[in-house]
């Protein structure tokens, strides 16, 4: 059953306003960073949201929490929706979904100890007459932290150590699904290893679902279920993870897995390579937006924007010509 | 911006030996706070009680800084000006900064039309010479330190709104505070707990540089005698009571003329010294 189920979601940023649009004569005074997204997310199931930069899955990520509203589409969490009543999404959704931010120290805020940040989520829902100090204690003990941490400012933690406060305080409320923007970005690499495993515990745990946005294709094949590709505020393909690592259907999946570097002297890449920075969001190509650095690139790929077509139990993929 | 706690004043006090400057200034400031504190009790004469016949005593090892034209002991009215210049300095600042935090914390966090409308009355105060508006709000109400204070106020509470909300601006779109606003957090506890004690800091360095500035516009105003009326030692009286008499009696001009420059030396040293060593980034905008 799926826990999160999002339908023709779209997310656009003015910018303009209307009287300045009407000076300049723009046509559409709105940046499209979301379009038409449509996915499923199964209770206790990890999906992994992978893109380059400003291709809007931290935009999605965002609209998801609630704290970008979005044009047009729905979301439903757990049989309802959060955003019936307006742009804010109900208090119990805020127990509900959590969301880690990218940087593990700046996502801290800088003059809270770290009991105050790891209590704070039970202060903000009126939770807070409980003990907060065992809470907090038994938080840090849950993500491996020593107690004495609690008396620790942001800026006394390393980089790891802070990752694993944002996690105690994002599983606070006992929550059941949690987005993690980049968890792993600016850490160690063994460090990484930590914290990913830090996070597949607590999953097994506590029954948490997850979805990881990222651009790291090691750990989207190391901890995600499903993985959703998105190039320019479109998921391109979306399926299993091992699916789409074994047999990409998109040219630009197919690109970003030949693209990852392969610890093999001897070993040559092969595959379809990326070239060209990806295209402006204010001057978004006609037809398909990946034609003008794809290689399989026809005329229908420059008039017509593929619509997603199935492509086996569970996979998706947005273009007329794939790659099998 | 390190944070304030324990060991925090020795920390200071360690990096003021290497400031002679900070030292200097800190030193400055607190004689003036001992003088406004202590002034009824530490001055050697009443600085209120005429004594005609010592009028125009040169500075001698009784009067130290002489007596004026009515034979009051100077060096007296000096200390109990102290007390005057430091209440209306340190009160003055304290009320704008307390409404200017206030002001600029709802424009840069709060709605937009908002902002545009505070910004508005912002420069439309902002854009009003600092001793003409002085002397016109005098005028219609009247000399007193009320007013003195009043005109301060409106002066100066526009400049820390502006600090506050750009501040506000460039903190309100961090990650932290957009992690607290997904945990469902209220405006109202994201202003208090999350912005006010990270834009407080580099204010407090901003304010604390400015009170030497409103001791000199109460003396200026006073000067012109739009300010503290008489018979009170305010600096600036003593200073205009000199400057008619300075023929026959040039120390009181240099009496009234000294605490000023002494104080705006404390107060900008001591200031520029937090400032270095509190946040180094704020040299580029201070």
């Amino acid at each position: 059953m799926s826990l999160l189920e999002i339908r023709d979601l779209n997310v656009r940023y003015a910018i303009a306003g209307r009287v300045k649009a009407a000076v300049a004569g723009l046509a559409n005074r709105y940046i499209d960073a979301v379009i038409d997204v449509s996915f499923e997310v199964a209770a206790g199931s990890t999906l992994a949201m992978v893109g380059e930069s400003g291709s809007g899955k931290s935009t999605l990520a965002r609209a998801i929490v609630g704290l970008t509203p979005f044009a047009s589409g729905s979301i439903v969490f757990d049989g309802s929706n959060p955003f019936a009543t307006g742009p804010h999404p109900s208090r119990a959704y805020h127990r509900d979904v959590a969301m880690m931010f990218q940087d593990p120290v700046s996502s801290l805020s800088p003059r809270r100890t770290v009991e105050a940040l790891v209590g704070e989520p039970f202060v903000i829902h009126g939770l807070g007459n409980r003990n907060l100090g065992a809470e907090v204690r038994r938080l840090l003990a849950l993500v491996g932290l020593p107690a004495d941490f609690a008396g620790r400012y942001p800026h006394q933690l390393s980089g790891g150590q802070a990752r694993r406060v944002g996690v105690a305080r994002a599983i606070a409320l006992n929550p059941k699904l949690i987005i993690a923007d980049e968890p792993t970005a600016g850490l160690d690499v063994s460090v990484q290893g930590e914290i990913l495993n830090l996070l597949a515990r607590l999953q097994a745990e506590l029954g948490l679902t997850y979805i990881v946005i990222t651009h790291n294709l090691a750990v989207v094949r190391h901890a995600s279920d499903r993985t959703a590709i998105m190039y320019m505020g479109r998921i391109v393909e979306a399926g299993p993870t091992a699916e789409i690592f074994a047999a990409a259907l998109h040219p630009y999946t197919a690109a970003l897995i030949a693209a990852q570097p392969n610890p093999d002297p001897a070993h040559r890449r092969s595959g379809p390579v990326l070239t060209g920075e990806v295209t402006s969001l204010r001057n978004r190509p006609r037809g398909c937006e990946f034609h003008p650095r794809c290689a399989r690139a026809a005329d229908d790929c420059r008039e017509l924007v593929p619509a997603a077509i199935g492509r086996g139990p569970g996979h998706t993929v947005r273009c007329h010509h794939p790659l099998a | 911006m390190a944070p304030v706690g324990p060991g925090f004043f020795a920390r200071m006090a360690r990096r003021l030996r290497g400031d002679p400057l900070g030292a200097l200034g800190l030193v400055l400031v607190l004689l003036l706070v001992f003088c406004g504190l202590f002034a009824p009790w530490i001055t050697p004469f009443d600085p209120f009680k005429l004594n005609v016949p010592d009028k125009f005593q040169a500075p001698n090892l009784v009067h130290l800084f002489g007596t004026d034209n009515l034979g009051r002991d100077i060096f007296s009215r000096v200390i109990a000006g102290s007390r005057i210049a430091l209440w209306v300095g340190v009160s003055t600042i304290a009320t704008a900064l307390a409404i200017g935090l206030v002001l600029g914390l709802v424009a840069g966090y709060g709605p937009r039309w908002l902002d545009n409308l505070l910004l508005l009355l912002f420069d439309s105060i902002y854009s009003f010479p600092t001793v003409i508006l002085g002397l016109t709000v005098v005028t219609l109400l009247g000399a007193s330190v009320a007013t003195l204070m009043f005109v301060v106020i409106v002066i100066q509470t526009p400049a820390y709104a502006r600090l506050t909300r750009t501040a506000t601006l460039s903190i309100k779109s961090s990650e932290y505070i957009q992690a607290i606003e997904s945990l469902g957090a209220s405006k109202l506890r994201i202003i208090l707990i999350h912005l006010l004690p990270n834009v407080v800091g580099p204010l407090l360095i901003v304010a604390s540089m400015d009170i030497p500035s409103v001791v000199s516009l109460e003396a200026g105003l006073t000067y012109l005698g739009m300010g503290i009326p008489p018979p009170a030692p305010s600096w600036g009286r003593i200073l205009q009571e000199g400057y008619s008499v300075i023929q026959v009696a040039w120390w009181i001009v240099v009496a009234g003329g000294i605490p000023l420059i002494l104080t705006t030396l404390g107060f900008t040293f001591l200031g520029e010294s937090l400032r270095d060593n509190l946040d180094p980034k704020l040299r580029r905008i201070l």
